[in-house]
C-alpha cells in the first residue's frame, strides 16, 4: 500500500511534465488547432514545486541542532565546535534578518563580516588548499611511466601553457599558427570534443535507462 | 568588501584555514564549525525572505485580507506536502517523507527526457562534418584540406572512444584492438586537456585568496 | 648530482607549499607585463552575440556562483556587465539554485551599472535567488514561460510587476540573449532555452569544466563561452577595458609555471632514484 502510493506520486509527477513535452505545442488545423493543455500550467506547477522544496530548509538545521545539543548536554567530546556552530547559527540569523531593514548599522556591519569574512574566507581558503595539494600531487604522482602518461602530460602542459600569458610570451617569436594558445584551442575543439561527444552520447544512453527506471518505479524499495 | 572588520575577520579566517597545511588543529576545526553556522542561517532566511515569503506566505495574506484573489488562500495547503519533508526525523515514520521526495524524483524523471532530447540530437547531427578536401566551392585548399583532416580525427576520436567503452564487444580480434588502443590515446589526450584546464582552476582559487590578503589585507597596513 | 636529484624524489611537500606561496604573490606584488594573445573562437562567439543585441534590447544573466567559484566567475560577470552597459543593453539578472549569488552579483554589479549611469528597475533589476525543485529542468523551463509567476519579487522584496523592466520581461522571448555564469552552468539551459526557444544561450564557467562544454560550441549550441579568467581576459582586451580578469590571468601564469616544475622535479628525482638504485644494485 505504502509502496503504490509512492509509485502512484512519483509516476503522476513525471506523466504531468512528460505529456507536456510529447504532446504538440499546437494541433494541425484539420484536428482543430488545439495548443497544449498542459503548458499553461506548467509554470503553476512548477511554483508549487518551488514551495514546497522551499520548505524543507528546516530539515538539515534541525538536525544539526538536536545533533549538537546532544552532545553539550551529554557533554560530549567535540561539544565546543557544536556550540561555536549553534552560536554562529543564531547571529547570523539574527543579522541577515535585520540586514538592510534600516534597524540599525550595526547589523549590517556584522552581516557583511559573518558573509564575507567568515563563510566566503572559509569557502574560498578551503578550496585554495586543493591547489597546494595539487602542487603536490604533481611532484608525487604525476610520473611518465608509459605512452599515456606522456601523451596525457604533453596535453596538460600545452593546456596549462595556452591559457595563460606565459605561454603566449614563450613562443611570441614563432608564427601565429604555431602559437602555444593555437595548440592549446585546437586539443580542446579537435580531440578533446571528440572524446567529450562519445561520453555525452553514452551517457545519455544510461541517463534515458535510469529516468525509466525512476519514473516507473522498477527495482524501487522503500522503508 | 571593503568594510575593515571584514577584512579581518577574512583574513583571520584565511590564514586559519592555511593553517590546515600545516596539520589539523583546533583553530581550524573552530573556524570549520563557525563558517557552517553562517552558511545554514544565512540560507535559512534567504529561504524565506526570498522564496516563501513572497511566493506563499504573502498570497495567503492577500487572500485573507482581501487585497489579493481568494485563490491565493490555496497555498495553505501547500503546508500538508511541505510538512511530509520532516518525517525523516522519524525512524518510525520515515515512510512518510518518501511520498514528497517521490514527488521531486518523478518530476526529474519526466523531465530528463525533454532534456536529453533537446540536448543529444544536435550533438549527432553536428557529429557528421565534412571529410572531402575537394568538396569546397573552390576545390582543393590548404584550409579546407586542415578542416578535412581535423574533422577526420575529430570522427575517429568520437567512433573510437564509443568502442572503448562498449563494454559488450571481444577485445581479442585485431580489427578491433587498434581502434579501442587509438580511442584509449584520444581519452588520455582530453584527460590531459581536464587536467590542465582543472589546475587553472585551483590555482585560481588560491591566487583569489593571496590577492585578498595582500591588496585588501596588508597593502593598506601600510600604505605608501 | 645522481643523489641530489634523487633527494628531489622525497621532497617534504611543505617546502612545495611554501615555493608555490612564493611564486604566486610575485605578480600581484610586481607588475609583469606579458603579451595577451588574440581571443578564442569561445569567448569571440560571446562578445558577437552581445555585440548583436541591439541599444535597449534585453539580455539575462543568471549569476549563480557564489564564494566557491568567486576567483573567476566574478570576472567574467564583470566583464560582460561592463560590455552590456557600454552598448546601453538593459538586463535582468537571476540566481537559480544559489542561495549567496543575488549578493555576489548585486556586489559586483551594482558599481559598474552606476559608473555607467544605469538606474536600478528601468535599465537593470537583479530578480534574486530562485529555488531549484527537482534541479534546474522544470525551474529553467517555466521561468522561459512566465518569468512573474516564478520570481515575483526582486533580491530587495520590491513586487516585479511594479519595475518598469520587467514589464517588458514576461516570457524568454522578449530577452535577445541568456548568460549564465556559475560554477559549472546547467546543460538545462540549453536544451530548454536554445533548444525549445532558440534563444542564444553562453556560458561563463571555471576552467576545468571547459572541456566539457567545448562539445555545445562545436554542434553551435552555445553561442559562446568564457573559460576561467582567460576567457575574461579576453573578453577584456575585446571591449578594451583591461581588469580583474587581465589581472588574475597574468599570475595564473606563475600557478601553472609552478605545477609544471613540480612535475618536472617529481619525474627528474624518479629518473635519478631509480638509476641510482640499479647503479647500486
Amino acid at each position: 500500500m505504502r509502496r503504490r502510493a509512492v509509485w502512484l506520486i512519483t509516476f503522476g509527477g513525471g506523466l504531468f511534465f512528460l505529456l507536456e513535452f510529447l504532446l504538440p505545442a499546437r494541433t494541425p488545423e484539420w484536428l482543430g488547432g488545439v495548443g497544449n493543455p498542459l503548458t499553461p500550467f506548467l509554470p503553476s506547477a512548477t511554483n508549487f514545486l518551488i514551495v514546497v522544496s522551499a520548505m524543507a530548509v528546516l530539515l538539515g538545521p534541525l538536525n544539526l541542532v538536536r545533533r549538537y545539543l546532544g552532545m553539550i548536554v551529554r557533554r560530549e567530546q567535540g561539544r565546543l565546535e557544536g556550540a561555536v556552530f549553534l552560536v554562529f547559527l543564531a547571529v547570523s540569523i539574527v543579522a541577515a534578518s535585520c540586514e538592510g531593514a534600516n534597524i540599525h548599522r550595526a547589523f549590517d556591519t556584522l552581516y557583511n563580516a559573518l558573509f564575507y569574512g567568515v563563510q566566503t574566507a572559509f569557502f574560498a581558503s578551503s578550496m585554495a588548499l586543493l591547489a597546494f595539494y595539487l602542487v603536490s600531487a604533481a611532484h608525487r604522482a604525476f610520473r611518465i611511466n608509459n605512452l599515456e602518461a606522456g601523451l596525457m602530460m604533453a596535453s596538460a602542459v600545452v593546456i596549462l601553457l595556452g591559457q595563460v600569458p606565459l605561454g603566449d610570451w614563450l613562443t611570441q617569436g614563432l608564427p601565429d599558427a604555431f602559437q602555444v594558445r593555437h595548440a592549446a584551442q585546437w586539443i580542446l575543439a579537435v580531440p578533446n570534443t571528440g572524446v567529450q561527444r562519445a561520453v555525452e552520447i553514452g551517457v545519455c544512453g544510461g541517463a534515458f535507462a535510469a529516468g525509466f527506471r525512476q519514473w516507473l518505479g522498477i527495482g524501487a524499495t522503500t522503508r | 568588501m571593503t568594510d575593515p572588520l571584514a577584512v579581518w575577520v577574512g583574513a583571520i579566517v584565511t590564514l586559519g584555514v592555511f593553517s590546515y597545511l600545516a596539520r589539523d588543529n583546533p583553530f581550524y576545526r573552530l573556524i570549520q564549525q563557525a563558517a557552517m553556522g553562517v552558511v545554514v542561517g544565512i540560507t535559512i532566511v534567504v529561504t524565506w525572505k526570498q522564496v516563501l515569503q513572497p511566493m506563499w506566505l504573502s498570497p495567503i495574506q492577500g487572500a485573507l485580507a482581501g487585497t489579493r484573489d481568494w485563490t491565493g488562500a490555496l497555498w495553505l495547503l501547500a503546508l500538508v506536502p511541505g510538512s511530509l519533508w520532516y518525517f525523516q526525523l522519524s525512524k518510525k515514520w520515515f515512510w512518510v517523507s518518501t511520498l514528497v521526495s517521490g514527488l521531486f524524483v518523478g518530476v526529474a524523471a519526466g523531465l530528463a527526457f525533454k532534456f536529453r532530447i533537446l540536448l543529444i540530437l544536435p550533438q549527432i547531427g553536428a557529429s557528421l562534418k565534412p571529410l572531402n578536401p575537394f568538396a569546397g566551392p573552390n576545390g582543393f585548399t590548404w584550409e579546407g584540406f586542415l578542416d578535412s583532416s581535423n574533422n577526420l580525427l575529430f570522427l575517429a576520436a568520437l567512433l573510437t572512444t564509443l568502442l572503448y567503452f562498449f563494454f559488450s564487444v571481444k577485445t581479442e580480434n585485431r580489427w578491433v584492438r587498434t581502434p579501442i588502443r587509438w580511442g584509449r590515446l584520444m581519452i588520455m589526450v582530453a584527460l590531459g586537456a581536464m587536467f590542465g584546464n582543472t589546475v587553472m582552476t585551483r590555482m585560481s582559487y588560491l591566487i583569489e585568496r593571496m590577492q585578498f590578503l595582500y591588496e585588501m589585507w596588508l597593502r593598506p597596513l601600510f600604505p605608501g | 648530482m645522481g643523489r641530489w636529484l634523487a633527494r628531489l624524489h622525497t621532497l617534504n611537500p611543505r617546502w612545495l607549499y611554501l615555493a608555490t606561496a612564493i611564486l604566486l604573490i610575485i605578480p600581484l606584488v610586481i607588475l609583469i607585463p606579458m603579451p595577451r594573445g588574440s581571443a578564442s573562437r569561445a569567448t569571440r562567439g560571446l562578445y558577437d552575440a552581445v555585440e548583436a543585441v541591439p541599444a535597449g534590447g534585453i539580455v539575462m544573466i543568471d549569476s549563480s556562483w557564489d564564494q566557491g567559484s568567486r576567483s573567476e566567475n566574478a570576472a567574467q560577470l564583470e566583464c560582460v556587465v561592463r560590455h552590456l552597459c557600454q552598448r546601453r543593453i538593459r538586463f535582468v539578472v537571476t540566481s537559480l539554485g544559489t542561495v549567496f549569488s543575488p549578493e555576489f552579483a548585486q556586489k559586483t554589479i551594482e558599481p559598474i551599472a552606476a559608473q555607467a549611469g544605469y538606474v536600478y528597475g528601468r535599465d537593470w533589476v537583479n530578480a534574486g535567488y530562485v529555488q531549484s525543485a527537482s534541479g534546474l529542468a522544470p525551474v529553467i523551463s517555466a521561468l522561459a514561460l512566465d518569468f512573474h509567476t516564478i520570481r515575483q519579487a526582486d533580491v530587495r522584496g520590491t513586487p516585479i510587476g511594479d519595475l518598469p523592466l520587467m514589464k517588458e520581461v514576461r516570457t524568454i522571448r522578449d530577452v535577445r540573449l541568456v548568460y549564465v555564469v556559475t560554477y559549472a552552468p546547467s546543460p538545462e539551459w540549453i536544451s530548454f532555452i536554445t533548444g525549445q526557444f532558440g534563444t542564444p544561450v553562453a556560458f561563463g564557467c571555471m576552467s576545468m569544466m571547459a572541456p566539457n562544454y567545448y562539445t555545445y560550441i562545436d554542434s553551435k549550441q552555445l553561442c559562446g563561452m568564457l573559460i576561467g579568467n582567460r576567457g575574461a581576459a579576453e573578453y577584456e582586451a575585446l571591449i578594451r577595458h583591461p581588469a580583474l580578469g587581465t589581472r588574475l590571468s597574468m599570475a595564473a601564469s606563475f600557478g601553472n609555471a609552478a605545477v609544471i616544475l613540480a612535475a618536472v622535479v617529481g619525474n627528474l628525482g624518479m629518473w635519478a632514484a631509480r638509476r641510482a638504485g640499479r647503479r647500486g644494485a
